[in-house]
């Protein structure tokens, strides 16, 4: 999924924009992740 | 300014810290990266070396407040223990689940440096006066030039000291490779001075709570602009170097990070761009879980994608 992602992006941009567009998706994805677990008071401490 | 709020300012640069954690270990391709998302390769500084930096620092500032009225008692010191310990075995962890084996067992990282600059930072603030805090700080790092001194070429790769001594503490075996030899950026020894970067944004914190949000930030401006400059002056004898932690990186890197902080206070306490500054702080409220998740997130992304190996199991 993370290849065809990549490969999509990397057909419509340049390689280092893809890769960087790439590595914002991710921000995004773990933003999604820690939003999901805020809403929820979800809080994992040591 | 209310002690909320500048805690909020410390939540947001927590969350950006994150965030670009992520931006960083996760490129499309590492052969595609723009320069200031790699880590500089031996000597100097690229945008990406205040990540790690910005982690310990915000792990001091949480220590102001977190640690505000923790007793000197042995439950106290059991609890930093406790606390260590474990992160440093959630470090461990993520190290073995990268390779599945034991024998290569990398035994330092991010995680395990955190958990013992945690470890070290803690009991000095739980057992010094607060006035000795700073200098505390700044006798570590001057400690550490002193032991880098005993290597055979101090600032080289092959020859310095945190590798000597990682290599008779653990054994090549259980060294990170990524340098084309047994070598760890997160060395046991290269660990002293990154006690400076917690006991800084603990100090830092610790200051600024008795400051209005403006003589707040123009006291961050001044204590970074020393910060930056002492890193300067510094670099002329002691190259600045994020692998072996020199004191011109620390301190270059703790400049940068009081000003980063000076810009959220601002944004947070004076603009009152909450809206803005939310989606940041949202990101650093778990960010022991988000590290960890990313971190297998990018194993299984390296490995199942880019390496093409046969997964052992579940993914």
């Amino acid at each position: 999924m993370s290849q065809f992602i990549f490969d999509g992006l990397a057909l419509a941009l340049p390689l280092k924009i893809a890769s960087l567009l790439f590595a914002i998706s991710h921000v995004l994805l773990f933003w999604w992740v820690s939003k999901w677990l805020y809403q929820r008071n979800i809080f994992i401490k040591l | 300014m209310s002690q909320t709020r500048r805690f909020y300012a410390l939540d947001v640069l927590r969350g950006l810290a994150i965030a670009l954690m992520i931006l960083v270990n996760t490129p499309g391709s590492w052969e595609h990266v723009y320069t200031p998302l790699l880590h500089a390769p031996w000597h100097g500084f690229t945008f990406a070396d205040i990540v790690f930096p910005g982690f310990l620092f915000v792990v001091g500032a949480a220590m102001a407040f977190s640690m505000k009225q923790a007793p000197r008692s042995l439950a106290t010191v059991q609890k930093i223990l406790k606390r260590t310990a474990l992160m440093f075995a959630c470090g461990l962890f993520l190290n073995w689940f990268w390779l599945l084996e034991w024998d290569n067992l990398r035994i330092m990282g991010v995680l395990q440096r955190i958990a013992l600059a945690y470890g070290v930072a803690a009991l000095l603030v739980l057992y010094l006066p607060k006035v000795a805090v700073l200098p505390s700080a700044l006798a570590l790092v001057a400690m550490y030039f002193g032991l880098l001194q005993l290597g055979e070429t101090p600032y080289e790769l092959a020859g310095n000291w945190v590798r000597q001594v990682d290599l008779a503490v653990f054994g090549p075996a259980h060294l990170y490779k990524g340098f084309g030899m047994p070598f760890d950026p997160e060395g046991l020894i290269s660990t002293v001075p990154s006690v400076f970067n917690v006991l800084i944004g603990y100090w830092v914190a610790d200051s600024l709570q008795s400051r209005m949000p403006l003589v707040g930030i123009r006291w961050l401006a001044a204590v970074g602009a020393v910060l930056v400059s002492s890193a300067v002056l510094l670099s002329f004898v002691w190259p600045i170097n994020k692998a072996l932690w020199t004191g011109s990186y620390a301190f270059l890197a703790a400049g940068l990070l009081v000003w980063l902080l000076a810009v959220l206070v601002y944004l947070v306490d004076v603009r009152q761009l909450k809206q803005l500054t939310e989606p940041l702080r949202i990101y650093g409220t778990n960010p022991l879980f988000i590290y960890m998740l990313s971190f297998i997130w990018v194993w299984r992304w390296v490995v199942c994608c880019i390496l093409n190996l046969q997964v052992k199991w579940f993914l």
